[in-house]
C-alpha cells in the first residue's frame, strides 16, 4: 500500500521489521528484496508518489516537482549545483537511465585499501547481473543514437579516442528526449515501475510526503525513526515507526544529514566527510546543421579516452553528451545579456558535451540549525588540472565532430575555432573556475572493515550500532567515476541480504 | 511594575499604533523609492528585493533581440518569486540576502553613492561582469545563482521558446 503523509490527521505509531528512509535506487531495491525475503517493510519518502501521467514535459514545473530544493541546491560557495531526486523512486525518476557497473579498477582499490573483499568484481558479478536482468538493461541500438551523441561518435572516430555505446534500463522508449523531466511514456525500468510493485506484492508499505527527522536509538541500538508529515507547514503530525532494523537510503546528502541530525554514534568523526560529487563542466559547440539535441535519447555514447580510474591518475574525465531543455541550457551557457541571447538563437544548431570528473577532492555535508543539509566542497589543484584537461578534450571532440566553433564554460577566449585553441583551454581553468553541476554525490558514510576508516562495514552495517544500516551511494569510499545507479541498486540488494540474515539470527 | 490598562484602552492604542505603522511603512517605501504595484502579491521577496531582481533580470537576459518576448512581459521577477516560494526558508533567506548585496554592491565594493537598481544599464552590466569574473568563488557563486534564477523565470515561460526555435513539450496537458 502507498500512503501519503498528507492524510495524517494525528500522530501515529507503527511497527515493522525494517524501516527504510528514502526510496531511490538503494532504498527501492532494499524494499523489494527485503519484502521478498519475508520481512515486514516500511519505506518513508519525502517526495510525492508520481506516475507517468504526472510528467508533463514542462521544464519549470518538473524541476520544482522532481528535484531536491526545486533544483536550487548548491554548495555553500555556489560553485557546484547539486541535483538530487525527490519522489518515490528518488533520482531514478529523472536520471537518463545510464547503466554502468562500478569499474573493476575502483573495486579492486577498495578491496586492497580498505579490506572490502566482498566488493571485488568477481564477488559482485552475480549481483550486478541479477540487477541488470531485473531492470532489463541493454545496449542502445545504433539507429537510436541522436544527433548530439553522433557528434561525440564522430569526434572520437576522428581523434582515434576510446568510447562507445552505453547501456540503459528503458523499454518502450519513445525517444522523446524528456528523460530528465520524468518519463511520460513510463519507459524507465526504475524503482516505481519495477521494484515498488514487487515490494507491494510482498506486503511492503510505503509512506510518501513524510520527512524523517531523526533515527531513534535505545541502549545503543537503532529501534526506529520519527518522521513528520509534510503539509502546508512544517508542523504536521508525526509518524513514529519502531523497527528491528533501520536503513538510511536518502542519498549521500540526505543520509549524512539525517545521521548528523540524529547524533548517531561517530567515534572517529567520519560522518558527512569524504563527500565526492562527480561534478561536470559542460562545453557547447555550434554547427552549421540542425542538431536539435533536446530530441531523442539524451546520453547513449561515452568517451573513455581520458579516464583510467587509477588512484592519483591525472586521467580522470568521463565524457558524455549533456544537452538540456531551455532553462538548463541557458543557465549552462557562459556569459549573460545580449551576447548570451545571441548564442541561444543557435539552440537548434548546438551540441553539448560534459566533462565529468572522477574527483579525489573531498567535501563535507553538515546541517544548519534547522537541520537542512549544507554542502562544502572545493576542487583541489590536481582535480582542477584534470577538469581543465577534460574541458579541452570536450572542445577538441566537438571541433573534430564538425563544430564550426566551441563555447568554453568560463571567460576564456571565445569562441574557440581550432584544435590548438581547444588544447589551450586546459591551462586556462584557474583562476576562473567554470560553474559545475553534479548529480552523483557519494561517500559521506563510507564503508571500511576498520571502524576508524569507515562508518559502515562492507555489508552496510553501521559500525557499533546494532540494527542500523546504510543502503545508498553514501557507502562508496571513493567516487565511481561514472553513473552510479547500477552500483547503488546493487548496494540495496546486498544490504537486503545482510538485514534478512541478521534478523533471522 | 507594569500599569494595567483597560481592554478598550488597549484596543484603542493598538489600532492607533497599527494605523501609524501602516502610514509610516507607506511613507517609508515611497521615500526609499521601492514601490511596486500591490496587486503583485509577492510571496517571498520584499518590494525592494523584487525591484533589484527585476533590474538584474533585464540586464542578464537583455531580451531586446528581434522576436524575443520582453523580460517584463513574461513577468520574470514575479515568476521567480513564485519559484522561490517552493524553496526551503533558509535558502529563500540566502537568495534574498544576495539581492540585498547586489543592490548595495556599488557602495560596498566601489564606494559609489548609488545602488544597483539606480545605475544605468552599462554600469549595471559592469557590476554583473565583476561578479561573474571575480576571483572570489563566493561572488562567482552569487552570479551563477542570480543567472540561474533569471533563466528559470524567463525560459520557464513558453513565450520565450520562440527565440530558441524550441519545439517544447510533445504532449498537451
Amino acid at each position: 500500500m502507498i500512503r501519503s503523509g498528507r492524510t495524517l490527521t494525528h500522530d501515529q505509531q507503527h511497527s515493522c521489521d525494517l524501516v527504510i528512509v528514502g526510496t531511490g535506487a538503494g532504498g527501492g531495491m532494499l524494499m523489494a528484496e527485503a519484502a521478498r525475503a519475508g520481512l515486514r517493510v516500511m519505506a518513508l519518502e519525502e517526495g510525492h508518489h508520481l506516475q507517468a501521467r504526472d510528467f508533463n514535459q514542462r521544464e519549470r514545473e518538473m524541476i520544482e516537482l522532481l528535484f531536491q530544493e526545486a533544483g536550487a541546491r548548491a554548495t555553500e560557495d555556489g560553485s557546484v549545483t547539486v541535483l538530487g531526486g525527490r519522489g518515490l523512486g528518488g533520482s531514478t525518476l529523472h536520471n537518463t537511465n545510464l547503466c554502468k557497473r562500478a569499474p573493476a579498477v575502483v573495486l579492486e582499490h577498495w578491496a586492497e585499501a580498505l579490506g572490502l573483499d566482498g566488493w571485488r568484481p568477481a564477488a559482485l558479478g552475480p549481483d550486478f547481473a541479477a540487477v541488470e536482468e531485473q531492470l532489463h538493461v541493454s545496449t542502445i541500438e545504433p539507429e537510436r543514437v541522436n544527433a548530439n551523441n553522433q557528434v561525440l561518435l564522430r569526434g572520437m572516430q576522428a581523434l582515434g579516442w576510446r568510447g562507445g555505446l552505453l547501456q540503459h534500463n528503458r523499454r518502450g522508449c519513445a525517444a522523446s528526449g524528456f528523460c530528465e523531466l520524468g518519463c511520460t511514456f513510463d519507459a524507465k525500468e526504475n524503482v516505481v515501475k519495477v521494484l515498488v510493485p514487487e515490494a507491494l506484492a510482498h506486503g511492503a508499505e510505503v509512506w510518501c510526503e513524510c520527512r524523517v527527522e531523526r533515527v531513534l536509538l535505545e541502549q545503543g541500538r537503532a529501534v526506529g525513526v520519527v518522521a513528520r508529515a509534510l503539509g502546508e507547514d512544517d508542523r504536521g503530525p508525526t509518524l513514529t515507526v519502531r523497527a528491528r532494523a533501520v536503513a538510511l537510503a536518502g542519498s549521500a546528502i540526505g543520509s549524512a544529514a539525517l545521521a548528523l541530525r540524529s547524533g548517531l554514534p561517530d567515534p572517529h568523526d567520519l560522518v558527512g566527510k569524504n563527500l565526492h560529487l562527480h561534478p561536470g563542466a559542460a562545453v557547447a559547440g555550434r554547427f552549421d546543421v540542425p542538431i536539435e539535441g533536446w530530441m531523442g535519447i539524451p546520453q547513449s555514447v561515452e568517451c573513455t579516452e581520458w579516464i583510467d580510474y587509477l588512484p592519483g591518475s591525472p586521467r580522470r574525465i568521463w565524457i558524455v553528451p549533456a544537452f538540456a531543455h531551455p532553462i538548463g541550457f541557458a543557465a549552462m551557457l557562459p556569459g549573460f545579456g545580449a551576447a548570451h541571447m545571441r548564442q541561444l538563437r543557435h539552440y537548434r544548431q548546438v551540441a553539448v558535451l560534459v566533462a565529468m570528473l572522477h574527483d579525489e577532492s573531498a567535501g563535507r555535508v553538515t546541517v544548519d540549525r534547522s537541520g537542512r543539509a549544507k554542502i562544502r566542497y572545493r576542487l583541489g589543484d590536481a582535480d582542477a588540472r584534470a577538469l581543465g584537461d577534460g574541458i579541452a578534450a570536450c572542445a577538441r571532440l566537438l571541433l573534430a565532430g564538425g563544430a564550426r566553433e566551441v563555447w568554453s564554460p568560463y571567460g576564456a577566449k571565445q569562441p574557440i575555432r581550432t584544435d590548438r585553441e581547444a588544447q589551450a583551454l586546459a591551462r586556462a581553468v584557474r583562476p576562473l573556475a567554470p560553474p559545475l553541476t553534479a548529480a552523483h554525490p557519494m561517500g559521506t558514510l563510507p564503508m571500511a572493515v576498520d571502524p576508524r576508516r569507515g562508518v559502515s562495514d562492507g555489508e552496510g552495517r553501521w559500525h557499533g550500532v546494532p540494527g542500523l544500516y546504510v543502503a545508498d551511494g553514501s557507502l562508496f569510499p571513493t567516487s565511481l567515476g561514472g553513473p552510479p545507479q547500477i552500483s547503488i541498486y546493487t548496494v540495496g540488494r546486498r544490504v537486503a541480504r545482510t538485514v534478512a540474515g541478521d534478523l533471522s539470527r | 511594575m507594569v500599569n494595567p490598562i483597560s481592554r478598550r484602552r488597549f484596543l484603542r492604542r493598538s489600532l492607533v499604533g497599527a494605523a501609524l505603522l501602516a502610514v509610516a511603512g507607506t511613507v517609508g517605501r515611497h521615500l526609499s523609492g521601492y514601490t511596486i504595484d500591490e496587486r503583485l502579491r509577492l510571496r517571498v521577496l520584499s518590494p525592494k528585493q523584487y525591484l533589484v531582481l527585476a533590474a538584474a533580470c533585464r540586464r542578464l537576459l537583455a531580451a531586446d533581440e528581434p522576436g524575443a518576448v520582453s523580460v517584463d512581459e513574461v513577468e520574470t521577477a514575479l515568476s521567480i518569486d513564485r519559484y522561490l516560494a517552493e524553496l526551503p526558508r533558509e535558502l529563500q533567506r540566502e537568495l534574498a540576502g544576495l539581492l540585498e548585496l547586489l543592490e548595495h554592491t556599488p557602495f560596498l565594493f566601489q564606494l559609489r553613492p548609488s545602488r544597483f537598481s539606480r545605475l544605468d544599464a552599462a554600469a549595471q552590466d559592469r557590476v554583473l561582469e565583476d561578479w561573474e569574473s571575480s576571483r572570489l568563488p563566493f561572488r562567482r557563486g552569487c552570479f551563477q545563482a542570480l543567472k540561474s534564477l533569471a533563466m528559470v523565470g524567463y525560459y520557464g515561460d513558453p513565450r520565450a521558446y520562440a527565440v530558441l526555435d524550441y519545439t517544447g513539450p510533445m504532449i498537451q496537458r
